[in-house]
């Protein structure tokens, strides 16, 4: 028992590394829902750092807050630097839609060959340019500076930001700019090219992870897990094109102190073992709800730290009962013993119910006390 | 035959890209009924799709099982031309919202096998193309593949837009995918499907008995 209350950032980290957290710490995934409570449009909150921030920071004192900030400006950097054709709100959408990724092909079965030989970079810029995408450095600088002048106020005032970037394994790149049908077919059709071009590119990838953390200055940062559950590949298929990408760039990341984050999209109760092969303390798996995750306490519960996974459904049409019901089983099962973060399953949806966003925050302040 | 069939429903059961072509190339090159062959391919992607059910199987296997028997139709058909059946192309596609199109595509084939006559409007289809499908082609037949719960009120709209233009009646409408009697009630079409084997020779009969009815009316008239 700790005398005194932890802070934010102590009550992290020990439910990350296996310490004793006072309570379990919360973490909902606040993003564009956070633009209703500040009275903007998801068009401001894509285009200007300031309003994502101020609106962010509405909810936050509006909810009564909570330990983990996701960035406020994730989406907007995500949106002006990703590399798949996006559709923005007020410009190719209405002022109130979230964003939308388009996926369409920019990736061809002779483009492995290419990514093999050239690398990387070569590949990045063949997709901008498929992709009619520019990338403007002073733009995104000036974009970079704000959010970290953002992120140290935030942090000054306790409340430590939960990642740096958002980040992608070979084979989620891959299978993005081939879509998933082109790319099924390689799978069965050339699966030897798909792993070289991957380890073609997993150095590069472990590089742009280490800058993106130092320029934002965090250490943690997001793996995505879109299209490797087994709601689309099998467990062989991620132990042979996924898992070897995912532990190389983990292991060597988590040698020098940074954190991956685990943002698993889908169904992930069949690869749930290959997840206790990383270093105990040293990683977060986030889940969204589709994973069995009473199965994961048991499967890496001591090992790594579990965050989720109040399901986006509930949380738009449940009811406030429904939610503290729901929350409340969460801290009676995967709490105990620690490593347990009490999340969204993946970012809060835009038209969540102010009410059942605060009972999760409510309920888990209160009854996850250890 | 029975032993080919069994063993090319088995290979595709096991995604087995390259043996399911060698024995279909083989029971070509035999003399055997390329229908009965493209069937055994069909039987395995059934298999593929039930282990899919039962959680064996996962969504890229059932993709590459469709993938392989679209193959082996193309195989099939540029083997041993079908006679081509002398009417106006069936109208096909998925229907507005929807984007599911594995279902669809086993049934075109198996119907272009059979030598009739599709023309696939892909998917996410506008009403107002299924209409003009029709019109520029005086086809009678439309095929409607819908698999999520806003393609319902797609099909009902494309149906009553018929209705609209005066084409109902001459029209006959197979709805397939996650559908059921309720919802070809609801849609107001003709007849619904959930068995590929079963809309071909649904849309030969009613080839058969319109092609018959337009040449009573033109003794009578
Ligand atoms: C494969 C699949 C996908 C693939 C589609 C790939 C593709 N190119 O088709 C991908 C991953 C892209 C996908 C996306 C989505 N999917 Co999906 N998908 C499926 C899945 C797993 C299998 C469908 C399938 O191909 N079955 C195999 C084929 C062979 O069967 P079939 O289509 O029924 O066709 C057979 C018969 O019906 C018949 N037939 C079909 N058409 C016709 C027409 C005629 C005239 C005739 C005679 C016969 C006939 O013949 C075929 C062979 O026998 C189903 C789950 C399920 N249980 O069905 C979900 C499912 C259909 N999807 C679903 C959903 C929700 C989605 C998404 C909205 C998910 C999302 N949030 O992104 C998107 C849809 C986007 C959109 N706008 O359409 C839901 C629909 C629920 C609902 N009530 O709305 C389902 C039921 C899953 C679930 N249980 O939640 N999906």
């Amino acid at each position: 028992m700790t005398e005194r209350e932890m802070t934010s950032f102590e009550r992290i980290e020990a439910a990350i590394t296996f310490g004793s957290p006072d309570r379990v710490p919360l973490c909902p995934q606040v993003d564009y829902m956070a633009v209703l409570l500040a009275g903007k449009t998801c068009a401001d909150f894509i285009t200007s750092v300031e309003t994502a921030n101020e609106s962010v920071r509405v909810a936050f004192e509006k909810l009564g807050g909570w330990d983990w900030l996701y960035p406020p400006a994730a989406s907007l950097l995500f949106v002006k630097t990703f590399f798949m054709e996006v559709k923005i709100p007020g410009k190719d959408l209405p002022a109130n839609s979230i964003h939308q990724i388009i996926e369409k092909p920019v990736m061809f079965m002779e483009d492995y060959d290419f990514v093999i030989e050239k690398g990387y970079q070569a590949y990045k810029e063949l997709i901008y340019n498929r992709l009619n995408k520019e990338i403007d450095a002073e733009e995104i600088k000036t974009i970079l500076f704000e959010i970290v002048e953002n992120h140290k106020k935030w942090e000054e005032a306790g409340v430590p930001i939960q990642k740096a970037g958002t980040h992608l394994l070979p084979f989620e790149i891959f299978c993005l700019h081939r879509t998933f049908e082109e790319f099924v077919r390689d799978m069965y059709r050339i699966p030897d090219k798909i792993i070289a071009a991957g380890d073609a590119i997993v150095m590069d990838l472990i590089n742009e992870i280490k800058n993106s953390c130092r320029i934002l200055n965090n250490k943690a940062f997001w793996l995505g897990v879109w299209r490797s559950s087994a709601s689309f590949i099998s467990p062989r298929q991620f132990e042979k094109f996924v898992f070897p990408h995912m532990k190389q760039i983990s292991v060597a990341l988590i040698e020098e102190g940074y954190r991956p984050i685990f943002h698993l999209d889908g169904d992930m109760t069949p690869m749930l073992q290959f997840f206790t092969d990383f270093p105990k303390g040293t990683c977060v798996m986030a889940l969204d709800g589709c994973t069995d995750i009473r199965k994961a306490k048991k499967v890496v519960g001591g090992n790594m730290c579990i965050m989720g996974d109040v399901p986006p459904t509930l949380l738009c049409i449940g009811t406030e009962e429904e939610v503290r019901h729901y929350c409340k089983a969460l801290i009676d099962d995967i709490g105990p013993g620690g490593g347990f973060i009490m999340g969204s399953g993946c970012t809060v949806p835009i038209n969540a119910k102010f009410e059942n966003l605060k009972t999760m925050i409510d309920v888990t302040k209160t009854y996850g006390k250890y | 035959m029975w032993r080919e069939k069994q063993l090319i429903a088995g290979a595709l059961a096991h995604l087995d890209e390259v043996t399911v072509f060698k024995l279909v190339r083989k029971g070509l090159a035999k003399g055997l009924d390329q229908f009965l062959l493209v069937e055994a391919a069909r039987d395995g992607v059934k298999l593929v799709s039930e282990k899919y059910h039962r959680g064996e199987y996962f969504l890229a296997d059932l993709i590459m099982s469709a993938e392989i028997f679209r193959e082996v139709i193309d195989l099939a058909i540029r083997f041993n031309p079908p006679k081509v059946i002398d009417c106006p192309p069936v109208i096909f596609g998925t229907v507005k919202e929807d984007i599911h199109d594995i279902g669809k595509n086993i049934v075109i084939g198996l119907m272009r096998c059979r030598g009739l006559q599709v023309l696939d409007l892909g998917v996410d289809v506008a009403e107002r193309d299924f209409l003009a499908a029709l019109k520029s082609t005086a086809s009678n037949i439309l095929c409607l593949t819908g698999l999520i719960t806003p393609a319902y009120d797609s099909m009902r709209r494309t149906i009553a837009l018929l209705e609209e233009e005066g084409m109902r009646d001459s029209t006959s409408i197979i709805i397939g995918g996650l559908v059921n009697e309720a919802i070809r009630e609801y849609v107001k079409a003709d007849y619904f499907s959930t068995d590929a084997s079963e809309g071909v020779p649904l849309c030969i009969k009613i080839i058969n008995k319109k092609t018959s009815l337009k040449k009573k009316k033109q003794v009578k008239g």
